[in-house]
C-alpha cells in the first residue's frame, strides 16, 4: 500500500472526531504549528491509548513497523519519485536488518542463535518526514570508494575526493579479490542512493566524497590534508574515520601528534560550527585473533587487553568513538570496549555462513585452512567495488550473496556483478552513526559538533542491560564465568566470586574488570562497552528540530582544554593490589570528560589498570590491570593518555580518586604457546617496586 | 707469500658478508610496521647504530633506506617507531610562525601552511636536521606547542 501521510492523517482526524472532543489548547497549538508531526506528539501525550493502535495501524499498512518506534506523519518535506518512502524501495533492502530490523529477510530466515532480541536505528520513521541527508557532504577517508559504483555514483562528489597515491580525485581503490572494498562498504553504508537498485544508504540524498589514504606514503601529514586541511576536505560536515592504531603507547601531547593537532583544529571548520568526526572504536576485544602477536592468555575474551584510548585521538571530544551491535542486541564479539567510547553503531556478527549470514554454526575453508564457526550473525550489507574479480564479493568469497549467486526472489540473481557486499567491525558501525548524523544535520544544518554529540546521546537507547552478569557464549569465545568475576590480582586469574564497583578500594586484591551499566550523578547512564548506548535516528532528528526551534540550547563549537595539572610523582610502586595513586581537587564546572596522564619508569604498564572515582562517587576504569603492554615489557612511557566519559554532565567540584589497579608482574600466562612472561621491572621479590616511578597528572575538560 | 694476501682477502669478504648481513637487517627493520618490538637478538644483529634526543627521549636511528622520506626509529624498549622528519608548529597563527621564523624555516626542506587550522609543517631532509630544526624552533617561540612527532602504531581499517 501507498504511504501516503494525508491519509495516516485521515485516520487520525477521523478517530478523533468520533471519539474525542479537541480541547481549545490542542486548537491553539495546532493553528499555532501548522504542522502535524506536532498533531501525533501531542496526541500521543495526551491520547496514547487511543493513538498508539491507530498510528501503528496505520504505519504497518505503509510499510513502516518493525521496531521503529515513535514514528510520527507529518507533511513530507521531500519531492520525485523516492518522496518519503524508505528502504522497500530497493532490492537488498531486506537484507539491511539495520535500517529495517523486524521486516527483514534475517526474521523470518535467520537461525535463533544468528538473529534475534536485536534492534536498528529506527531510520524508517525519519526518511518518511523526507529526511534523507539532503545537504549535507560526508567524507570517507579510507582505503578509497569506488565511485562508479550503481549505488553511489548518484552521490559522489569528486570536489571532495582525493587519492593520495594516485594524487587525483578519482579515489577507486585497486581491484583486489577480497580486499581493497572497506571504504566502498562504508559509503554505501552512509549514502547508497535510493533509485531503485541494491541497498539504501541510511542518508540516500548525501553528497559522498572519499580520500584513498590508508596505506600510502606520508600519512601523518597527508591525514592533515583530509581532515580539513585540504580546500577538497574542509567542504565535508562530516569526517568518516573507520581505521586507528590502537597497539601503542603514544604521546597525549598536541604537538606530538599531528591527528591531535587536526581534531582540535576542525572544531573552526565548516563556518565555525566544526566538522562531525565519527570514529570507529577498533575489533580488538578478541585481539588473539587479530594476529598482532597480542596475547591475553586466560584472560582472553573477558575483556578488551587492548585499550581503544591507545589512539590517542581517541582522547579528543572531537571523536565520536563507536563500538559496534550484533543482530542480537549484544556487543559485537570482536568490538572494542574502553571509557572513550561515546556510542555504539551497528556492526553485526562475521556473516559468512549461509546465502547472506543467517545460520550461525557451520565451517569456512578456503585453499587447504578452514575455520569452525559457532555463534555467527549476519553484518552489515552495502556497496562494493565493482566486478566479481574485486572487493568482498567474489567467486571464492564465503556466502552464496558474495558469491553473486543468491537469489531473493526466485530466478532473479541478487548480486550478479558482485557490486554489493557485507562488512563487520567498528569499521561498519561507524558510518551506521555518520549516517544518523547525517540525517540529523539535514534536519537541522546549525548544530554544532557539539550539539550533534550531545543529540547522539540523548537519543540513545540503553541495551544488553546487566551483560556485566551474563557469560559469554559468541562467535569467538565461551566462558563459564560472568563478565563482573572478581579478578584476582594476586595469581592474575578470575574467581568464582562476582562483584561490583564496590571492591575497588585501597588495598583491594579481587576486582571486577566490567562494571556494566552505570548511572552517574547526572542520571546519565554510560557503559565501556557501549558508551552511552545505540542512537535512535527518529529521536535524534526530533531533538535537532528542537534546537532549530530554540538554538540557545546550541552548544558554541569551541571547547576549552585547559592544560594537565601534575598531580603527584609516586615513588615506589605496590603490585598486586588496588593503590590510590593521587587525588585531583577540581572547581565547580560541569564534566564532558575527565583525563589521566601518565609517564612512569621502571614501571610495567601492562601490569597496572587505572580506575577514577569522582566527587560524586561515579566509577571508571580508563585501563584495564593486564592488557598487551604486558606483553610488551613495556616499562618505561611518557604522557600515556586515559579518558573517560563515564562522569559526563556531573559536577566536577571536590575530590577526584585515582586508583592503580595493579596485576602480578611476575607472572603472565601465555596462551600461545604456555609459557609464562615476565615484567623485567618487576620487583625480585614481594610486590613493592621501590625503583618505580610515576608521574600522575589529571585535568577536568568542561563542557 | 699467497698466505697473507689469501687472509687480507678472506678478512675482506667476511667484512663485506657482515656488512650485506647488517644491511639486509636495516632492510628489513625499516620495512616492518611500526610499533613492532624486536627482540634482543634482533636489535643487537643490527650492530651499531646512531642516536637521537627527542624530548628526553634517546632513540637509535634505523639508517636511511634510499628513496624514503621518513626514519625509522628504535625506542628504549626496542620498538619501532617512524617519523617523516617533519617538525609540527600547530595552534599557532600561520602569518606568525612566518613572520617570527622566517630566518629558521629557510633551513628546511619543505615548509607546508595549513593557515585555516593554525598549523605549520616543517620537513627536514633527515631526522637529525630534524632534531635541530626543533630545538632551534621551540627556542625562537617560547611556549608554543612544537613537535617532532614519532608514530609507535599504525593505522588500519578497524
Amino acid at each position: 500500500m501507498k504511504c501516503n501521510s494525508a491519509y495516516i492523517f485521515e485516520i487520525i482526524q477521523f478517530t478523533f472526531y468520533v471519539r474525542i472532543r479537541i480541547s481549545t489548547n490542542f486548537k491553539e497549538k495546532r493553528e499555532e504549528m501548522h504542522c502535524k508531526t506536532y498533531w501525533v506528539i501531542y496526541l500521543k501525550r495526551n491520547f496514547k491509548y487511543l493513538l498508539l493502535p491507530v498510528a501503528a495501524a496505520s504505519l504497518v499498512a505503509c510499510g513502516g513497523g518493525g521496531t521503529s518506534q515513535d514514528s510520527p506523519v507529518s507533511t513530507c518535506i521531500e519531492a520525485g519519485e523516492y518522496a518519503c518512502k524508505s528502504g522497500e524501495t530497493e532490492p537488498l533492502y531486506s537484507l539491511q536488518w539495520v535500517l529495517n530490523y523486524a521486516k527483514s529477510y534475517f526474521s523470518i530466515n535467520a537461525e535463533a542463535d544468528a538473529f534475534g532480541g536485536g534492534i536498528d536505528l529506527n531510520v524508517e520513521p525519519v526518511h518518511r518526514l523526507g529526511y534523507k541527508g539532503q545537504g549535507v557532504k560526508v567524507l570517507v577517508v579510507d582505503e578509497g570508494v569506488d565511485i562508479g559504483n550503481e549505488d553511489l555514483k548518484p552521490n559522489i562528489d569528486r570536489s571532495m575526493s582525493w587519492n593520495f597515491r594516485t594524487m587525483t580525485d578519482d579515489p577507486t581503490p585497486l581491484q583486489i579479490a577480497s580486499a581493497g572494498a572497506h571504504g566502498t562498504n562504508v559509503a554505501g553504508i552512509i549514502g547508497a542512493a535510493q533509485n531503485g537498485k541494491g541497498v539504501m544508504g541510511i542518508s540516500p540524498l548525501v553528497k559522498i566524497g572519499g580520500a584513498l589514504w590508508l596505506g600510502t606514503d606520508n600519512m601523518n601529514e597527508n591525514h592533515v590534508e583530509a581532515l580539513g586541511g585540504a580546500s577538497w576536505s574542509q567542504k565535508a560536515d562530516i569526517i568518516n574515520a573507520s581505521y586507528g592504531g590502537d597497539l601503542g603507547s603514544a604521546t597525549y601531547s598536541i604537538e606530538s601528534n599531528m591527528d591531535l593537532a587536526a581534531l582540535r583544529a576542525m572544531r573552526g571548520l565548516r563556518n565555525g560550527k566544526g566538522i562531525v568526526y565519527v570514529k570507529s572504536a577498533g575489533n580488538s576485544f578478541d585481539s588473539d585473533n587479530f594476529g598482532y602477536d597480542i596475547r591475553c592468555g586466560d584472560l582472553y575474551g573477558f575483556y578488551d587487553c587492548i585499550n581503544p584510548s591507545n589512539d590517542v585521538s581517541t582522547l579528543e571530544p572531537t571523536a565520536i568513538v563507536t563500538a559496534a551491535l550484533n543482530a542480537k542486541g549484544q556487543a559485537s564479539s570482536y568490538s572494542s570496549a574502553g571509557s572513550v567510547v561515546w556510542v555504539t553503531g551497528m556492526g553485526g556478527e562475521g556473516g559468512n555462513l549461509g546465502k547472506y549470514g543467517e545460520i550461525s554454526s557451520g565451517t569456512i575453508s578456503r585453499g587447504s585452512r578452514s575455520k569452525t564457526l559457532t555463534h555467527d550473525g549476519p553484518n552489515v550489507y552495502s556497496t562494493d567495488v565493482r566486478g566479481c574479480d574485486a572487493g568482498y564479493s567474489f567467486k571464492d568469497a564465503f556466502t552464496t550473496f558474495l558469491k553473486g549467486k543468491s537469489e531473493l526472489r526466485p530466478g532473479i540473481k541478487d548480486n550478479e556483478n558482485c557490486d554489493y557486499s557485507s562488512m563487520n567491525g567498528t569499521s561498519a558501525a561507524a558510518p551506521t552513526i555518520s549516517g544518523v548524523v547525517a540525517l540529523m544535520l539535514s534536519a537541522n544544518p546549525d548544530l554544532t559538533w557539539r550539539d550533534v554529540r550531545d543529540i547522539l546521546r540523548l537519543s540513545a537507547r540503553k541495551v544488553d542491560m546487566g551483560y556485566e552478569k551474563r557469560t559469554r557464549n559468541d562467535v569467538t569465545a565461551s566462558l563459564k564465568l560472568p563478565y563482573n568475576s572478581l579478578f584476582d590480582l594476586t595469581s592474575n586469574s578470575f574467581t568464582v566470586k562476582t562483584g561490583s564497583k564496590e571492591y575497588v578500594f585501597d588495598n583491594s586484591t579481587q576486582v571486577p574488570v566490567e562494571f556494566g551499566w552505570q548511572m552517574n550523578a547526572a542520571g546519565d547512564y554510560f557503559s565501556n562497552w557501549y558508551g552511552f548506548g545505540v542512537p535512535d535516528a527518529y529521536k535524534a532528528v526530533e531533538i535537532a528540530l528542537d534546537y532549530k526551534k530554540d538554538p540557545t540550547k546550541s552548544k558554541a563549537s569551541l571547547q576549552a582544554v585547559p592544560t594537565f595539572s601534575q598531580l603527584k610523582i609516586v615513588s615506589g610502586f605496590n603490585y598486586q593490589s588496588v593503590m590510590k595513586i593521587a587525588e585531583f581537587q577540581s572547581k565547580s564546572s560541569t564534566v564532558d570528560a575527565f583525563q589521566v596522564r601518565l609517564t612512569g619508569e621502571n614501571i610495567c604498564l601492562g601490569n597496572f589498570g587505572v580506575v577514577v572515582e569522582s566527587p560524586a562517587g561515579t566509577k571508571s576504569y580508563l585501563k584495564m590491570p593486564l592488557d598487551h603492554f604486558a606483553t610488551d615489557d613495556l616499562h618505561t612511557f611518557k604522557n600515556f593518555g586515559l579518558s573517560s566519559y563515564a562522569f559526563y554532565g556531573e559536577n566536577s567540584q571536590g575530590t577526584w580518586k585515582i586508583y592503580s589497579v595493579a596485576s602480578n608482574p611476575s607472572f603472565f600466562p601465555d596462551k600461545n604457546d604456555g609459557n609464562p612472561q615476565f615484567c623485567s621491572a618487576a620487583p625480585a621479590t614481594g610486590t613493592f617496586a621501590s625503583n618505580a616511578k610515576l608521574w600522575v597528572e589529571a585535568r577536568v575538560i568542561p563542557q | 707469500m699467497l698466505i697473507k694476501p689469501l687472509r687480507y682477502m678472506l678478512g675482506c669478504l667476511a667484512l663485506l658478508g657482515g656488512t650485506m648481513a647488517g644491511a639486509q637487517n636495516l632492510s628489513s627493520i625499516a620495512s616492518m610496521p611500526v610499533g613492532q618490538v624486536l627482540s634482543p637478538e634482533q636489535l643487537s644483529a643490527l650492530g651499531k647504530m646512531p642516536s637521537v634526543d627527542i624530548d628526553g627521549q634517546t632513540y637509535l636511528v634505523v639508517p636511511v633506506q634510499a628513496g624514503g622520506s621518513s626514519t625509522t626509529l628504535i625506542d628504549s624498549s626496542r620498538r619501532l617507531g617512524r617519523t617523516d622528519n617533519q617538525v609540527s608548529i600547530v595552534e599557532q597563527p600561520t602569518d606568525k610562525v612566518r613572520s617570527q621564523l622566517a630566518g629558521l624555516l629557510g633551513r628546511a626542506a619543505s615548509v607546508k601552511y595549513y593557515d585555516h587550522m593554525n598549523i605549520t609543517l616543517v620537513r627536514y631532509a633527515s631526522i637529525q636536521q630534524a632534531v635541530q630544526g626543533l630545538a632551534d624552533l621551540r627556542a625562537a617561540m617560547p611556549g608554543a606547542a612544537i613537535g617532532l612527532p614519532v608514530s609507535f602504531s599504525q593505522r588500519k581499517i578497524q
